[in-house]
C-alpha cells in the first residue's frame, strides 16, 4: 500500500498529528440536539477532550485547535460568530445541512478547513479533524515562514543601504564596508539588520539636520 | 463459527427460548466472498424479515453488510477482532480490537523473548495497521525492527518461503506474523523447516487451534497468539461446552476465539432481548449496555460508547498438543478502545498481565 501511494514530500509532521491526535483540544459549537449529542460521542469515542456549546462566545479561547461550528444553525438562527479568518485562532471545520449558494459563500468567507455534513454520520468525523489540523498547521508555519522572510528581506535592504553609505562616507570599498558593520554588530551583539536601520535613520537625521 | 452461534441458539433454546418464544436462526452462506454478504443480508431483511444478522469475518465482508444492516436499521453482530476505527450505531463488535491483544501481546514478546523483530502478514489493511503499532511499541522499548514484508492475500508456498528463508537467516529473537487464511500454515511450516534445530518463536494475533491444527502440532509448537479464548481455557462453562461441541461434531474438533465470540454474542443479544421483551433492534440496543454474560473466556459485556465489547487478554503459547498454554492473562476484562491511535506502554493501565508460567527463554537466544 504505501510503496503505491507515497507522498512527494511531507510538509508538515504528519505522524506526529495522527500520534497526538487525543491531545488536541476541541469547541463544539452547535445547538443542542441529536446531531450534537451524536457528534459529542464520536468525538469522545476517537478520545479527544471536547467542550460544547451555544451560542459561540465572542472570542475562541487559545485553548482549542479545533473549532466545529453548526454553520446552519448560525445562519438560521442570526447567531453572531467572530473569526478572524486572517490569523483564525484554532482550525474551523463546518457543519451544514444544506450547500446551497448562501451556506458555500459563508463558508468560503470562513476560510474553513473542512465540512461535515448531515445526517450525521461517525465515519468521516476523525478524518476531517486530521485534515482541518493539518491544514491549519501548515498555513500556520507557510505564514512563519513568510513573516520571517519578509524580514530578512527588509534586513537585507537596510544592510544593503547601509553599505553604501560607509562605504561612500570613508572612501572604503563596499566589502570592507561590510566587514566593518558585521564587526561592530557582533561587539554591540545586535543583529546586524538592526543596526544597518539605526545607521541609516542617522544618515537621515544628519540630513535633516544640515 | 456458524456452528458455535447454532450451538448456543440450540441451548437458549433448551432453557425455554426468550421469554418463551425459541429463537430459530436462519442460515445463509456467502462463501466467503464480500459481495455476497451484502446481497444476502439484503435478502435475510426482505425475504425472512430477519432483525439480527450473527456473522462476518473478514472486514471486508462487514463493510459489504454496513450499509444494507444501516439501511433497513437491523442490528449486526460482528464476532472478529478488527482494526478498529469503526462505530455505526447499528452494529456490536465483540471480537478484539487492538487494544485488547496487540498491546499486550507487544509487551509480552518484548520483555520476555527479545527486541530485535521481524514483521510479516498479508497484505490488507488489517495486518498493516497492526504492524504500525507493533512498530510503535517496539520502537518505544528500544528494540530493533529487521525486516517487513506483506504478501498479497492468495500467495504459493513459494513466495512465503522466501520471506521465511530471509527472515531465518538474520535470525531475529521473534517474528510478529499476521497472515490469514492458507499462508498462516504454509509460513509457519517453512520456518520449521528452516529452523529445526532453533525455533525462531513466533508471535501473531491470528493464528489459532484451528490453523495449528492444519500446520501440524510440530511446527506450531512454541510459538505465541494473543486472545481472548483459548480452547485450553479451565473454566467449568468452558470445559462443558467443547465437550457438547466435540460430542455434536467430531473428537478432533478445536475451539478458537472466532468460535467464542460467535457463541457468547447469541447469549448477549438473546439477554437484551429478554429484558426488551423485544427483538427490534432499538430495543435490544436500550438493553444491551445491562446485559452481561459468563462466557467460556470471563464475564463480557458490551461498552455502549462505542458498541465493542469488554474482552479477556491472554497469551498462548503452543504446545505439542496443538493447544495453548497460556502464559498470561489480563487481571479483568479489557476496556474496548476502538479508536486508540496512539500505543505506547503506558496506553492502558488496565493491561496489566498476570504473568501463570514462567519458562526459559528459547535456547538460540542464548547461543546467539
Amino acid at each position: 500500500m504505501s510503496k503505491r501511494l507515497t507522498a512527494v514530500q511531507q510538509p508538515f509532521e504528519i505522524s506526529t498529528l495522527v500520534r497526538n491526535l487525543r491531545n488536541h483540544k476541541i469547541l463544539l459549537l452547535m445547538p443542542e440536539g441529536e446531531n450534537r449529542t451524536k457528534m459529542e460521542q464520536q468525538i469522545r469515542r476517537i478520545g479527544c477532550r471536547l467542550q460544547a456549546q451555544w451560542p459561540p462566545p465572542e472570542q475562541i479561547d487559545s485553548v482549542y485547535q479545533v473549532v466545529i461550528l453548526g454553520l446552519t444553525s448560525v445562519i438560521e438562527k442570526d447567531q453572531a460568530f467572530h473569526w478572524d479568518v486572517s490569523n483564525p485562532p484554532a482550525a474551523l471545520v463546518l457543519v451544514v445541512d444544506y450547500e446551497n449558494p448562501l451556506v458555500l459563500q459563508y463558508s468560503l468567507s470562513l476560510n474553513a478547513q473542512a465540512i461535515i455534513a448531515l445526517p450525521f454520520h461517525p465515519m468521516g468525523v476523525l478524518s476531517n479533524l486530521l485534515l482541518s489540523l493539518q491544514e491549519y498547521k501548515q498555513v500556520r508555519s507557510m505564514l512563519k515562514t513568510i513573516r520571517n522572510l519578509e524580514l530578512k528581506l527588509s534586513a537585507s535592504e537596510h544592510i544593503e543601504k547601509a553599505k553604501h553609505h560607509i562605504s561612500q562616507t570613508q572612501g572604503i570599498s563596499l566589502e570592507k564596508a561590510y566587514m566593518a558593520m558585521r564587526k561592530l554588530a557582533m561587539e554591540r551583539r545586535q543583529p546586524i539588520g538592526e543596526m544597518a536601520k539605526e545607521i541609516i535613520a542617522q544618515q537621515r537625521g544628519i540630513q535633516t539636520d544640515k | 463459527m456458524l456452528r458455535a452461534s447454532l450451538l448456543a441458539i440450540d441451548r437458549i433454546n433448551r432453557q425455554g427460548g426468550v421469554n418463551g418464544r425459541l429463537l430459530s436462526p436462519i442460515c445463509v452462506d456467502p462463501q466467503s466472498i464480500a459481495e455476497n454478504y451484502g446481497s444476502l443480508a439484503q435478502k435475510l431483511i426482505i425475504d425472512h424479515g430477519v432483525k439480527l444478522i450473527f456473522g462476518g469475518y473478514t472486514s471486508s465482508s462487514r463493510k459489504a453488510m454496513l450499509p444494507v444492516t444501516g439501511r433497513h436499521n437491523v442490528l449486526l453482530f460482528y464476532p472478529t477482532q478488527y482494526e478498529g476505527f469503526e462505530y455505526a450505531s447499528n452494529v456490536i463488535y465483540t471480537g478484539a480490537a487492538p487494544n485488547q491483544g496487540c498491546l499486550q501481546l507487544a509487551q509480552y514478546m518484548l520483555s520476555n523473548i527479545g527486541k530485535r523483530v521481524w514483521m510479516v502478514g498479508s497484505d490488507y489493511i488489517w495486518p498493516r495497521e497492526i504492524n504500525r503499532i507493533m512498530r510503535d511499541l517496539i520502537v518505544e522499548s528500544n528494540g530493533e525492527v529487521l525486516g517487513e514484508e506483506f504478501r498479497p492475500l492468495e500467495t504459493d508456498e513459494a513466495s512465503l518461503f522466501q520471506v521465511a528463508k530471509l527472515i531465518s537467516e538474520q535470525k531475529p529473537d521473534f517474528v510478529f506474523a499476521n497472515f490469514v487464511g492458507k499462508s498462516i500454515q504454509s509460513f509457519y511450516q517453512a520456518m520449521h523447516e528452516l529452523n529445526a534445530q532453533n525455533p525462531i518463536p513466533i508471535a501473531s494475533l491470528t493464528t489459532t487451534e484451528t490453523e495449528i491444527q492444519a500446520m501440524g502440532f510440530e511446527a506450531g509448537l512454541g510459538h505465541y497468539t494473543a486472545a481472548p479464548y483459548f480452547q485450553s481455557i479451565n473454566t467449568p462453562i468452558n470445559i462443558e461446552l467443547v465437550k457438547e461441541y466435540r460430542s455434536l461434531y467430531g473428537e478432533d474438533q478445536v475451539t478458537n476465539m472466532c468460535w467464542e465470540a460467535a457463541y457468547f454474542q447469541v447469549h448477549l443479544a438473546a439477554k437484551a432481548a429478554e429484558l426488551a421483551n423485544s427483538f427490534q433492534p432499538d430495543a435490544i440496543l436500550e438493553q444491551i449496555a445491562k446485559v452481561q454474560h459468563l462466557a467460556p473466556q470471563g464475564k463480557v459485556r458490551i461498552d455502549t460508547a462505542n458498541n465493542h465489547c469488554y474482552l479477556w487478554s491472554r497469551i498462548g503459547r503452543a504446545n505439542d498438543k496443538g493447544q495453548f498454554d497460556i502464559v498470561a492473562t489480563s487481571k479483568t476484562a479489557l476496556r474496548p478502545d476502538p479508536y486508540l491511535v496512539s500505543y505506547s506502554k503506558s496506553s492502558a493501565s488496565s493491561m496489566q498481565m498476570i504473568e501463570t508460567n514462567t519458562f526459559a527463554s528459547p535456547a538460540d537466544k542464548v547461543s546467539l
